[in-house]
């Protein structure tokens, strides 16, 4: 968007822009609701993880690593568990995905699958061992390893969801589509 | 880490953090639980109609408990009145709804859409309409957190309805909780329902809050008598203090 741009185009711009936030916002607090059944399983999902390896893999410039640590931060917060685990994975998560793109990006659907159906079961052993570290006990990991098992399968949707935003979002500032 | 480091900056955050949150957590649950009713009514007409006929047969029996509940409770206060024994506080109930869970697995907690405003206290008993599920750790101004009996922090001290014996439940993180401090020589069977002792002066004495499902070796395995997953609406106990007992101090004090 350049300086000359008209309100219009600044408006279609902020509107196209707003799509993604607006996901990445519903996603992060699907994470926290307490659903009845027979949703509760669903809920249980790791949506916001889903959307952060999405975001940083395709437009990082979208989930800035500030911006991460703070949604990290507000994880803790909410779900009241100890402050600074979920800011730090998801820090991690940004640096390695975004560090990874370069040979992710070109790959096949199905690699960038596995891509984060390693990310979700290696984050939850991370996850498995900060709080254990921090409660000196080890505790149970089997039901998350199964969670992150199955947010796999619902990865899928979540992945078709944000592509359609993805093809909404303009360039980013000073690069120009390609013919 | 803060939380552990600066517990009462941390925990006005978390309650601050609560409150502001709470709208749009409200504005997302209710199209799921009406989209959940809806697939309950849908698919559970067969299931409705063996419940309904449970449900008579067992408003049957709670009748019957019921003339008898009377029949003791006017006993009981005129055995009180006999012996001059001062009646417990009346508990006043707040019920309220569940927002939402800690999102992992990792800690057992909910949140509930009543706060200070609602008379909320840190400390109140938490009950479903089955049992005690936990107990009030956080209260910001419209909304509260929970921490669930599972919880790995959690302790609770309880009774073992059969033998009279004490414990203390505590939480393993799992969907079953273990007793604690029980006596080798013990004997507990499997079934035996786990009551709050009342103990420590947090929960009110006798609410049911588990049974016991094994007991072998010296480990007591207790599933609460609510699935903690499946709580919609809440019931927080404002616990007074009991007239009976005395506050501790030093002589002269």
């Amino acid at each position: 968007m350049d300086m000359y741009a008209t309100f219009a185009e600044r408006f279609a711009y902020g509107a196209k822009m707003f799509v993604p936030y607006a996901l990445i916002v519903a996603l992060y607090l699907c994470s926290f609701i307490a659903a009845p059944q027979p949703f509760t399983l669903l809920f249980q999902m790791p949506f916001f993880l889903m959307a952060l390896y999405y975001w940083s893999l395709f437009r990082p410039t979208l989930l800035p690593l500030w911006l991460v640590f703070v949604a990290g931060l507000g994880f803790d917060l909410m779900g009241g568990s100890v402050l600074g685990v979920y800011a730090l994975l998801f820090m991690a998560v940004r640096v390695f995905v975004t560090r990874q793109r370069r040979y992710l990006i070109g790959q096949t659907f199905l690699m960038i699958w596995l891509g984060y159906a390693l990310l979700a079961g290696v984050f939850v052993v991370l996850q498995w061992g900060m709080y254990s570290l921090f409660f000196l006990q080890v505790l149970p990991i089997v039901n998350s390893l199964f969670l992150a098992a199955l947010s796999t399968i619902l990865f899928l949707p979540v992945y078709a969801v944000l592509h359609f935003a993805h093809q909404l979002l303009p360039m980013p500032m000073g690069k120009v589509k390609s013919s | 880490m803060l939380s552990a480091l600066k517990p009462n900056v941390a925990e006005t955050i978390r309650v601050s953090a609560m409150d502001a949150v709470r709208p749009f957590i409200e504005a997302l649950n209710a199209p799921i639980q009406n989209a959940a009713a809806l697939t309950r009514d849908v698919s559970g007409l067969a299931v409705m109609q063996a419940e309904n006929e449970r449900l008579k047969a067992e408003n049957v029996r709670l009748r019957e408990w019921y003339q008898n509940a009377l029949m003791l409770e006017a006993e009981n206060k005129s055995l009180r009145e006999l012996m001059s024994v001062k009646a417990p506080p009346e508990q006043t109930v707040i019920t309220a709804r569940v927002l939402s869970d800690a999102g992992n697995a990792f800690a057992k907690t909910v949140m509930v859409a009543a706060g200070r405003a609602d008379g909320v206290e840190k400390g109140h008993a938490v009950m479903s309409g089955q049992g005690v599920i936990g107990r009030i750790i956080e209260v910001g101004e419209a909304t509260s957190r929970v921490l669930l009996v599972t919880d790995i922090n959690s302790r609770v001290p309880v009774l073992i309805a059969d033998t009279n014996q004490h414990a203390i439940l505590s939480g393993l993180n799992k969907s079953h909780a273990q007793l604690l401090h029980v006596p080798p020589e013990s004997v507990i069977r499997e079934g035996a329902q786990i009551l709050t002792s009342g103990h420590g002066g947090v929960f009110p004495a006798n609410l049911p809050i588990g049974v016991v499902t094994s007991s072998q070796e010296g480990q007591v395995q207790v599933r609460p008598l609510s699935d903690l997953s499946q709580v919609v609406f809440v019931r927080i106990i404002d616990h007074k203090a009991d007239p009976n007992l005395r506050r501790g101090g030093l002589l002269g004090n």
